[in-house]
């Protein structure tokens, strides 16, 4: 093992959340390999909100769909939760949030959070129960018997991240969840993230392409670069949780997007 | 409760668009309302006509006899035991049942064998060109040897309803259920679900909209399927009969012809409101534009 001894009893005292072990993907497009993540090392411990940023083509999108167990590595180990993607995915630990909100269109509001809970295979008074309480938590009380066509783009976002939380999982991976919404509703939702998060802590990993949300919701944050797909640097935020939209205007934050924005201008890509 | 009442119990939120089962029963009365009139307004359009070209053409009273006289038909006596109404009506009632019955059937069929294709690219590539070449076969030319080998009894034309309706369906249902959005069925991944679980609560629902314009489709030639099996081989009841019998009176009586062919476009105008109807008490089946 290259890793030195102080490492490696760190990495043994804290619990995996995420990791990936010189994760190697290629897609292979008209009989060409296209390298889309070259030798990504990542280790998030357990309970840690880490978001990814990067150029689009940085194959960070492809890094969340290796954890989700979407799709399979060509080379290296991916760990969700300190076992396999596979038997993560299997022992339902994961929650996944994408772009669109993605609800069942002939579902009430309510029977699209408890989807995951009834393909568990819950009873149908403990799922709307357990429903009523995560759209409590994401300030949707009263919409319960709505369907997803008659809400705004971001309480659509709110029921799929209820959804993706109803079955308590250990992992939550999020995939540009809220960049289709304008920026006033992100900053909202962004806050109500974080005291979801502070609440339950899940390990969080947090696709985005805004610098400002990457930095306000994370611990650290990891720059991508394209081309082939790799990991720049990763950017410490010293920021104590729980922040509040103070935390916006601190030193530290100015200091970590700036960091940020250079690394991505030298990272390549569009 | 009416949508005023929920809104009034709670201002902040507005209501739901599914409202209770009433409002429901009420919208799809008034769509059966609309069509109604407009069924109406139709034929007094086309009884106008009619009369049209009849005075342009100048044609005879025995080959094209009045719009009001066909109609006039139904109050004259058909046998020792019932007016023409009433021997319409039976006969109506017969062809419904077997049309409604290979419906049914060929619908069922039609499903299963599309959720088939669908699930399995091997079956589709093997089942869909078959599907598709025994659509082309002329049932009227199979009818009565169908006949020969089945009897004549009425499962025999339910069958031959059903051997049309199945194919507009089983496309229907393999397009619908091949068209389910990757993400719904990612998302089904992420919880675990099974195949059985991933058709029942994504794959199918997504495929109705598509499912109920097959079911559409398969409702008008559901009707004429069960009339055409009616035709061929000396039936003794049915729309098929009337009008094969009413076609060798036509020099002596042409109104009772006209009056068949009227029975049968209210009869497939019948079952496809039906489908209709049903379609707007199934949410998931609405069509996704909001058509």
């Amino acid at each position: 093992m290259s890793t030195d001894t102080t490492e490696a009893t760190e990495r043994q005292t804290r619990l995996v959340g995420l990791a990936a072990r010189d994760v190697v993907k290629t897609f292979s497009v008209k009989g060409k390999e296209n390298l889309v993540l070259d030798t990504i090392n990542l280790e998030i411990p357990k309970g840690e909100f880490v978001s990814v940023i990067g150029p689009s083509g940085c194959g960070k999108s492809t890094l969340l769909r290796i954890f989700a167990d979407l799709i399979p590595v060509t080379s290296g180990t991916a760990v969700v939760d300190g076992i396999s993607p596979q038997l993560a995915r299997a022992d339902r630990r994961l929650g996944v949030v994408f772009q669109q909100a993605n609800l069942m269109p002939w579902r009430s509001v309510l029977r699209n959070v408890g989807l995951p809970l009834e393909v568990e295979g819950r009873g149908k008074v403990a799922r709307d129960a357990t429903s009523r309480e995560l759209l409590e938590l994401v300030g949707l009380a009263g919409y319960e018997k709505h369907l997803p066509r008659q809400l705004s783009g971001g309480m659509q976002q709110r029921v799929a991240i209820a959804r993706a939380l109803s079955t308590e999982p250990d992992v939550l991976l999020m995939d540009e969840p809220f960049g289709a919404l304008d920026e006033i509703t992100r900053e909202r939702l962004n806050q109500e993230l974080l005291s979801i998060w502070g609440r339950l802590r899940p390990t969080v990993l947090f696709i985005t392409h805004s610098i400002p949300e990457a930095v306000f919701l994370s611990s650290r944050v990891v720059v991508m670069g394209a081309r082939p797909g790799r990991i720049v640097d990763v950017v410490d935020v010293d920021l104590p949780y729980p922040r509040d939209p103070g935390a916006r205007t601190d030193p530290a934050f100015h200091a970590a997007e700036s960091r940020i924005r250079a690394l991505l201008a030298t990272a390549g890509g569009h | 409760m009416t949508a005023a009442q929920v809104v009034g119990a709670r201002p902040a939120v507005a209501s739901p668009a599914w409202g209770s089962g009433w409002v429901r029963v009420r919208r799809v009365a008034a769509r059966w309302g609309v069509a109604a009139v407009m069924g109406v307004a139709f034929v007094v359009g086309l009884c106008l006509l009619w009369e049209l070209a009849k005075l342009v053409t100048g044609t005879d009273d025995s080959l094209m006899p009045h719009s009001w006289a066909v109609f006039a038909q139904l109050g004259e006596p058909a046998g020792p035991d019932g007016t023409w109404l009433t021997y319409i009506a039976e006969n109506w009632v017969v062809t419904l049942r077997n049309a409604v019955a290979g419906f049914l059937a060929g619908s069922l069929l039609g499903v299963a064998l599309g959720v088939w294709i669908a699930s399995n690219r091997v079956v589709g590539a093997a089942l869909l060109p078959i599907t598709a070449l025994m659509q082309t076969i002329p049932i009227v030319a199979i009818a009565p040897a169908m006949v020969l080998f089945l009897g004549t009894g009425w499962e025999i034309k339910a069958a031959i309803a059903a051997f049309l309706t199945f194919f507009p369906v089983t496309v229907a249902t393999a397009k619908g259920i091949a068209s389910t959005s990757a993400e719904s069925l990612e998302l089904m991944r992420v919880c675990a679900a099974s195949r059985w679980q991933t058709l029942v609560k994504v794959r199918l629902p997504s495929a109705l909209p598509l499912i109920f314009v097959g079911l559409e489709t398969a409702a008008g030639v559901a009707v004429i399927g069960a009339i055409v099996a009616e035709l061929p081989f000396g039936a003794t009841e049915g729309l098929g009969m009337v009008i094969l019998t009413s076609w060798q009176y036509y020099t002596i009586q042409p109104t009772s012809l006209y009056l068949a062919a009227i029975a049968s476009c209210a009869l497939g105008a019948f079952v496809v409101f039906a489908v209709r109807a049903i379609r707007t008490l199934v949410p998931a089946a609405a069509d996704p534009k909001g058509a």
